[in-house]
């Protein structure tokens, strides 16, 4: 088993490819750098990259390939979620304070909070497939941040397929496809515990991902603030849920669920998962009770008497 | 007045019978429900022959055997840091 580890866009990334000889090690070898090309292109807080230019300008043109598809699927993503998984919450997350790179980030800032209102929809996005034109709205600037990793840990994958069987883990956000050694053991991270683990599941392709408000955590005004925008408030989501973790057919519809688990709460997210037979959760609440959605049981490893 | 002597008699020996019959078949229903030994219902015999063992198919995995053994997690899914 071939495997990597390096650093992008913001966070830990690992990557295995079940595969020997020169060309699969190539082929590991060069994720870092594919990876970092697509880190410049999407990054909010590269003041140089085309998605940062695009937020500046309001307009592009001639838009980079990578752009429009990221934009492309993260306007997918808040269709097929009602407007709630959405890249243009962008403004309402500076707003919050989260305006640097997380680590640059003042965890007590004493700066007030604007009142709430919700974010523009993501129908107001306007572009053009024949000259790859994006035009957006005064006070409209996009956030792929909801999107962009999942999305890209798939593309990581299908581009180690030729090579065999791989596993791309960014940042928690896990990509995988189908091996003949068997299903991929990964790991429910329990937040709450130091090197806690919640469940043990076993998968053989597809994906599956965690979104919650334990890390990426500071204080505005006194107040607490968390990165998953409610669009409706274009404040941090107040439901009962602490972290959702989603098995799905792709990365990135696992942190697309995950997003709208934590934005509707456990009881209208878990009914939305058990009426999509291709999606199963874990969900952690701000009390610590632990909810399952029936199919979540399937992929879980149980210790047999 | 023997003939409502005898009658009586018959008349007991049915009622051992009914009563005989019913223990004995009640004996065998427990038997085939709650399964004792031949000792405790006064038998020498078994009247069940015992279960047969379940043996695996030769040759084909144990799927419940391999889940037994708690895998090393490849991987860790967490909120992004």
């Amino acid at each position: 088993m071939l495997s990597i580890e390096f650093k992008t866009m913001g966070c830990h990334a690992r990557a295995f490819l079940d595969a020997t000889g020169a060309r699969a090690q190539a082929a590991l070898d060069e994720l870092p750098a594919w990876f970092a090309a697509r880190a410049g292109i999407l990054s909010r807080f590269d003041p140089d990259s085309a998605l940062s230019k695009l937020n500046a300008r309001g307009m592009a043109d001639s838009v980079d390939d990578v752009l429009w598809e990221a934009i492309d699927v993260a306007l997918r993503a808040a269709a097929s979620t009602n407007g709630l998984v959405t890249p243009t919450i962008l403004r309402a997350l500076e707003a919050a304070g989260y305006d640097r790179s997380f680590d640059e980030l003042d965890r007590d800032h004493v700066a007030s909070l604007p009142p709430e209102r919700a974010v523009p929809s993501w129908q107001a996005v306007e572009r053009e497939g024949g000259t790859r034109s994006i035009r957006l709205p005064p006070g409209l600037a996009l956030d792929l941040g909801g999107t962009a990793k999942g999305w890209c840990a798939d593309a990581a994958v299908l581009r180690l397929a030729p090579f065999g069987p791989a596993l791309v883990d960014l940042g928690g956000d896990i990509a995988l496809s189908r091996s003949s050694r068997g299903p991929w053991p990964i790991a429910v991270e329990d937040s709450r515990a130091a090197r806690g683990v919640l469940e043990l599941v076993l998968l053989c392709d597809g994906g599956i991902a965690t979104s919650g408000r334990d890390l990426r955590r500071w204080r505005r005004s006194g107040r607490d603030q968390h990165h998953v925008i409610d669009p409706a408030t274009g404040a941090p989501s107040r439901t009962d849920v602490w972290t959702a973790t989603v098995i799905a057919p792709s990365a990135l519809a696992a942190e697309t669920a995950a997003k709208r688990l934590l934005l509707e709460g456990s009881c209208q997210g878990l009914a939305w998962i058990e009426s999509n037979p291709e999606f199963a959760a874990l969900v952690v609440t701000e009390t610590g009770i632990i909810l399952a959605s029936s199919r979540f049981r399937q992929f879980a490893w149980q210790e047999v008497a | 007045m023997a003939e409502p002597h005898n009658a009586a008699s018959s008349a007991r020996l049915l009622v051992s019978v009914v009563v005989l019959a019913t223990t004995l078949g009640g004996s065998l229903a427990l038997a085939i429900y709650a399964p004792q030994p031949p000792e405790a219902l006064g038998l020498d015999t078994p009247l069940l022959a015992p279960l047969p063992t379940l043996e695996p198919v030769s040759g084909q995995p144990d799927p419940i055997e391999v889940r037994a053994r708690r895998p090393n997690p490849i991987a860790v899914t967490r909120s992004s840091r």
